[in-house]
């Protein structure tokens, strides 16, 4: 599969399946893992909103490197992500994604999103630069196919 | 709440929603996330889970110890974080453990076969991770910015 059937492949997943949790490294080099709504910002970068005082903000603007995982239990699949994460200072991006995660919640029981009920700081978009990506799709799969990976 | 209340709440909360996302640390300081099916023992402040010897990440936890455990509820608006220190099980109490919590969760997937046994990534091993920190947040009718959110031990 070509790198550009790979990337959209991944973009469509994540935008099927938009829960993940975000790894960030610790400054004593332990990890540090906490769930974000993830969704793709173009061919090979995704973005999450977060608070500036968060841990996973602090650790992202010191050790920018961070992985994404995304486990769909029901569909048997995963996706792992690896990037490089900075961060966007775009107030009409911030108010796509807001409403973004609004309709995802708009479906639950609860509209208001976890984040909104931390005290934390101000929001900030946070952009991830995929650097590796691998799709694992198990299901209906024998044991060792190489069908089940999409990696890019 | 005490101390052995939390960890209660806890261990139920995970051992209720048994996939997790496993955060580890590569020899390169990368940080990787793997899905993992859990089974907490409230007793022993641990977490297990089933792996193979050759993936990448029981080398990452052969080099450091140091991982995460991340747990979301998204019907229930809640999550759990949590960070400890992995270990190699030998002990068959943990094994049997493991396998009937696996046995348990998977009815509920499309497969019956857990996507780690579709991996070619050489032996089971069975790994504990003894908690050091762990963070329960249930933000369902919470009011905003309350402490009530969490249980933390």
């Amino acid at each position: 599969m070509a790198d550009s059937q790979a990337y959209f492949k991944i973009m469509n997943y994540i935008e099927q399946n938009p829960l993940a949790t975000v790894s960030t490294v610790n400054a004593d080099g332990t990890p540090h893992g906490a769930v974000v709504y993830i969704c793709a910002l173009s061919n090979q970068t995704v973005c999450f909103i977060t608070k500036n005082l968060t841990r996973k903000y602090i650790n992202i603007t010191e050790r920018p490197t961070v992985s994404l995982t995304i486990g769909n239990d029901k569909d048997s699949s995963s996706l792992q992500l690896t990037g490089q994460a900075s961060v966007v200072d775009n107030a009409e991006l911030m108010d796509t994604i807001l409403k973004k995660i609004t309709q995802v919640h708009a479906r639950m029981a609860e509209w208001l999103p976890p984040l909104a009920k931390l005290r934390a700081g101000n929001y900030a978009i946070i952009a991830v630069k995929i650097t590796h990506a691998r799709l694992g799709e198990y299901k209906g799969l024998d044991i060792g196919s190489r069908e089940i990976f999409t990696e890019i | 709440m005490s101390i052995s209340e939390k960890y209660a709440k806890i261990a139920s909360y995970i051992n209720d929603n048994p996939i997790a996302t496993l955060g580890t640390i590569g020899e390169d300081g990368t940080p990787r996330g793997a899905a993992v099916y859990v089974y907490a023992d409230q007793e022993k402040h641990t977490v297990y889970f089933l792996t193979k010897n050759q993936t990448q990440k029981y080398i990452d936890i052969q080099a450091n110890e140091r991982v995460s455990l991340t747990i979301v509820n998204p019907k229930e608006n809640s999550t759990v974080q949590a960070t400890g220190k992995a270990f190699t099980v030998h002990d068959s109490q943990a094994l049997d453990a493991v396998t009937k919590q696996m046995v348990r969760a998977n009815p509920l997937a499309s497969e019956w076969i857990p996507p780690v046994s579709k991996l070619e990534a050489g032996q089971y091993v069975v790994v504990g991770v003894k908690l050091t920190h762990a963070r329960l947040a249930e933000f369902a009718g919470v009011e905003l910015k309350r402490e009530e959110i969490f249980t933390e031990v």
